[in-house]
């Protein structure tokens, strides 16, 4: 792009742009501010009196044991979630683009969950995973009382993390079928003449070559993860058994605005977007690094 | 139509650090095809789209048929442009294309009709002008950008090396093409290119730019025969003009391992200096000439070009004639001396013609 | 590519695979599809249908009789089309002042906007809805503190279409899809259109509007889907029944622990419905939303 301006003008740009501006103020800057303002001090629930406590509310959340029980429920569910939303749409992409004429049908169908929501989905689930009449019903038959996700812990977090994984599907496929058809075709050509079958050359040519869209997709499934996943936990599980998938997200809700507690939940808020503009950072420092080295 | 002639005194333009140009001045006589020639970077588009107001000069003055145009946005400069790309709206017919500067100008319908027409006329677009330009091949583009640039009758045309995207053959028929458009057209015309074949066969005077400065400016041939400088002379031609180190003593110069010139000059001490010469200007078998070794042959079926080496330096001929040259023979070069530039080595400036060969 | 490469085994294996995927992802909405078919008393019976039943019609009628869940779709349509049109809009015409002017504002709206999409609303939902519930509690803030006075407007977004769409729509992610659009379109185009006498505004319109359809298109699609599936902001902003969106009003259906035996079959059925507008609509622009999914990233 050349450095020279296009158009003049001081205000049409400015005229442009300002109801985006407008809005994002309103809706972002302002929030954000307030948050923040929130987290320093101690609010009546939507009331009109604050108290400056300095980091009282910090405290009073990193004391508290069920903040370290949401952060770790939190990095379980993201790790789990990102793990296996990334490495199953990583595989069926793979396989897509091995069968020239059925891939076309398969790339079709495979992306139709996008069209579920979180909450649609949490609640099909919620029947379909029920002891009663639901399908892991058959396995109650075979072991009595072993599905029992309203108890464990650990098959309510088996469940929302394989809903969660389910809804991101579609996604990761899709940016990973766009980057696979990316690669240059000689380079496949190539590895193909010098011996490498179609599964070699995945491992070895096609993987490598898709590293920062792979990196990218983990990163949005992450962040997805951290804040988006509360349909899903809300329909599903309400953050139970006994807060096994209380996340932040979900606990940061319940807090504000079941508990009411404005100050807890708006410190929780921030030190929950500390943890997404980290991640963040470290995907910016990542892609900037990439593009220096393709520069 | 006719043309407004333009002066532009004193032009600076920076990017960041880099300077492009200092303190330029170019005259562009009214009605006359100007071609700005010279190496990429040199400043060339730069001065066009400052021309053209679609760049702000940092300092100097931009004036169109005498009214100082400095500040006047591109639209009402009265200049029609032709970009390298062609930038034909790509949703927009043939028609629409020639036309939307026309209805922006407030033309009525019918106006616009006549005009398109006669541009279409004068281009043979006759038959595109309800396709889309991704219908159209390069050279059909091409003709809609031109046509576009002149159905607005403006007093300048400007083109931004128009002819980079075509293949050899479309490049030389829109040579021509412009040449008699330009006859039919008569606006004053700047031509920015980096081909020196397009500055030869398109210009009424070339305008040869080097670092943001004129290098030489004046007819194609004046360039060819007479250039001012060493790089005027490397820069125009096919191949270029060989330019030999030599020493000056006396009113001779003397080409290492290969013989003695005589110039008109005298130099009272041993210096060094340059001697350019035209590769076809070389006459092959001259008696008592300059002594070379022939490295190889390009037959090109309608002349040949011999690679020769005048001790260590290589120097380019051309020869029409049958005689059969084996690599590695023994040569005796002249140099008629009319065909003679010599060159201050230390500036690189032209001092005058004049020499003779002795043995 | 088309090599000549035999590996039966592979290519076999893989078949199965992507086939036992296929029952993976469209499992839930096979399944919504199977019981919502099915009698309430064949459910309780039998568990949920793994074979499509008879009654489909009766129990989709059944569900759409009721009359919140046609509210429901109707207000999903209207928050998603505000919120389409408005991101469009703003998308378009922002992207346009940060790319082709060089003023500062060119800065100011492309940093101002950059930042939000390090943070999604999920995490400042609380002062949001704060905020939409006092619409003008920033403007008598900085009026108090510069000038003292106390202004007594005020105005509640919540339980409004515009409660609901306005901070769905206060993100960045369609001005980055048309910057990067804009970005490729050739400067010689916008210099061909100053030439010619166009104007910032012209070439807008008459250019690059009609350059940008498919980016519309695409964006269009990918925001008509993430709107439609929200659920957090409605959750919180919407406490009137009447103005529930779809997916935020699906758990209404789900039983209550000591309520009447569950009708299961209309649960599916209604998410059935749910599902099903956002699923035609994929069906109908692939080839945009795909190509909205990889521009935008979601």
């Amino acid at each position: 792009m050349k450095s020279s301006a296009r158009f003049h003008g001081r205000w049409t740009p400015f005229v442009l742009g300002l109801p985006q501006l407008m809005l994002i103020v309103l809706f972002f800057y302002w929030p954000t501010l307030k948050g923040w303002w929130w987290s320093w001090h101690l609010e009546c629930p939507f009331g009109h009196c604050s108290t400056f406590v300095g980091f009282g509310n910090y405290a009073r959340e990193l004391k508290d044991g069920s903040f370290y029980a949401s952060l770790l429920t939190t990095a379980v569910f993201s790790a789990l979630s990102v793990s296996l939303s990334v490495l199953v749409a990583l595989l069926l992409a793979g396989m897509v683009e091995l069968h020239q004429r059925s891939g076309k049908l398969f790339r079709n169908l495979l992306i139709w969950p996008y069209a579920v929501a979180g909450s649609v989905l949490g609640v099909i689930l919620k029947v379909a995973a029920s002891p009663s009449i639901g399908l892991m019903g058959y396995l109650n038959t075979l072991w009595p009382g072993f599905w029992q996700p309203h108890l464990s812990g650990v098959q309510a977090m088996s469940m929302v993390v394989f809903a969660f994984a389910w809804t991101q599907i579609p996604f990761d496929f899709i940016v990973l079928v766009a980057a696979l058809r990316s690669i240059p075709t000689d380079y496949m050509a190539a590895a193909a003449i010098d011996g490498a079958g179609p599964l070699r050359r995945f491992i070895d040519i096609q993987v490598p070559m898709i590293r920062p869209q792979l990196f990218f997709v983990a990163m949005i499934n992450l962040i997805d993860s951290i804040t988006n996943s509360f349909a899903i936990i809300d329909t599903m599980t309400q953050g139970g058994p006994g807060g096994a998938t209380d996340i932040l997200a979900y606990k940061i809700y319940r807090d504000g605005f079941i508990g009411l507690d404005l100050s807890g939940s708006s410190a929780l808020s921030m030190l929950l977007m500390l943890l997404v503009l980290a991640v963040s950072a470290v995907q910016f420092v990542m892609f900037e690094r990439q593009a220096r080295r393709e520069a | 139509m006719s043309g407004a002639a333009i002066q532009v005194r004193g032009l600076s333009k920076r990017y960041g650090e880099r300077t492009v140009m200092e303190q330029l001045d170019i005259d562009f006589a009214t009605g006359q095809f100007t071609v700005v020639l010279g190496p990429s970077g040199c400043g060339k588009s730069t001065l066009l789209r400052v021309i053209a107001g679609l760049e702000e000069a940092d300092q100097g003055t931009v004036s169109i048929g005498d009214v100082d145009m400095t500040r006047t946005p591109p639209q009402s400069r009265g200049c029609a442009m032709v970009f390298q790309n062609y930038a034909l709206y790509p949703h927009m017919s043939v028609r629409d294309n020639i036309g939307y500067a026309l209805k922006l100008a407030g033309l009525d319908r019918v106006e616009r009709e006549r005009r398109i027409g006669e541009a279409a006329e004068l281009l043979g677009l006759r038959d595109l002008l309800d396709r889309k330009p991704t219908q159209l091949s390069g050279g059909q583009r091409q003709r809609v950008a031109i046509g576009r640039a002149i159905a607005r009758r403006q007093r300048v045309l400007l083109f931004d090396e128009p002819l980079s995207n075509l293949d050899a053959k479309l490049r030389h028929d829109m040579r021509m093409e412009l040449r008699r458009l330009h006859n039919e057209i008569g606006a004053t015309t700047i031509f920015v290119t980096h081909d020196q074949m397009e500055a030869m066969t398109l210009a009424d005077r070339v305008v040869l730019l080097n670092k943001g400065q004129v290098e030489q400016a004046g007819t194609p041939m004046a360039l060819y025969h007479q250039p001012r400088t060493t790089f005027v002379a490397g820069f125009i031609g096919t191949p270029p003009m060989n330019v030999l180190t030599a020493h000056h003593e006396g009113d001779y110069a003397t080409i290492e391992d290969g013989g003695r010139l005589h110039v008109d000059q005298r130099a009272s001490q041993r210096t060094s200096m340059m001697i350019g010469i035209r590769p076809e200007a070389i006459a092959l078998d001259a008696p008592n000439g300059i002594i070379a070794t022939l490295d190889a042959i390009e037959d090109l079926g309608s002349h040949r070009v011999i690679y020769v080496r005048i001790g260590r330096q290589r120097v380019l001929a051309i020869d029409h004639g049958r005689r059969p040259f084996q690599p590695g023979e023994t040569l005796s070069l002249g140099f008629p001396p009319d065909a003679i530039c010599c060159f201050d080595a230390a500036t690189g400036e032209r001092m005058a013609r004049v020499a003779e060969v002795q043995a | 590519m088309n090599m000549v490469e035999r590996h039966p085994l592979l290519k076999a294996t893989t078949l199965v695979l992507l086939m036992l995927s296929l029952v993976f992802a469209l499992g839930p909405i096979y399944l919504a599809l199977c019981s919502a078919s099915v009698t309430s008393h064949q459910i309780l019976l039998h568990g949920l249908a793994l074979l499509p039943g008879k009654y489909l019609w009766e129990n989709l009628s059944a569900v759409l009789h009721r009359a919140d869940i046609g509210h429901m779709l109707v207000n999903s349509c209207v928050v998603s089309l505000i919120v389409v049109a408005g991101k469009l809009a703003l998308a378009s015409t922002s992207a346009f002042a940060a790319v082709y002017f060089r003023s500062r504002v060119r800065h100011l709206v492309f940093w101002g906007t950059f930042i939000t999409l390090l943070l999604p609303l999920e995490v400042r939902i609380v002062p949001t809805y704060a905020v939409a519930s006092d619409l003008f509690e920033p403007l008598r803030s900085i009026l108090t503190l510069f000038t003292g006075l106390h202004l007594h407007a005020s105005l509640n977004l919540l339980d409004s279409y515009t409660g609901l769409s306005l901070p769905l729509m206060a993100s960045a992610t369609g001005t980055f899809l048309f910057r990067q659009f804009y970005l490729t379109v050739p400067a010689e185009l916008s210099e061909a259109a100053r030439m010619d006498g166009a104007g910032p505004v012209r070439f807008f319109v008459d250019i690059l509007l009609p350059l940008s359809k498919a980016n519309f298109a695409a964006l269009g699609t990918i925001v008509f889907l993430t709107t439609w599936k929200d659920y957090m902001w409605p959750l919180v902003a919407i406490s009137r029944p009447e103005m529930r969106t779809i997916s935020l009003g699906i758990s209404t259906f789900l039983p209550t622990e000591t309520g009447q035996p569950p009708e299961w079959n209309l649960v599916m059925a209604a998410a059935l419905i749910a599902l099903a507008p956002p699923l035609v609509v994929i069906g109908l622009t692939q080839r945009w939303f795909v190509r909205g999914v990889t521009g935008v990233g979601k």
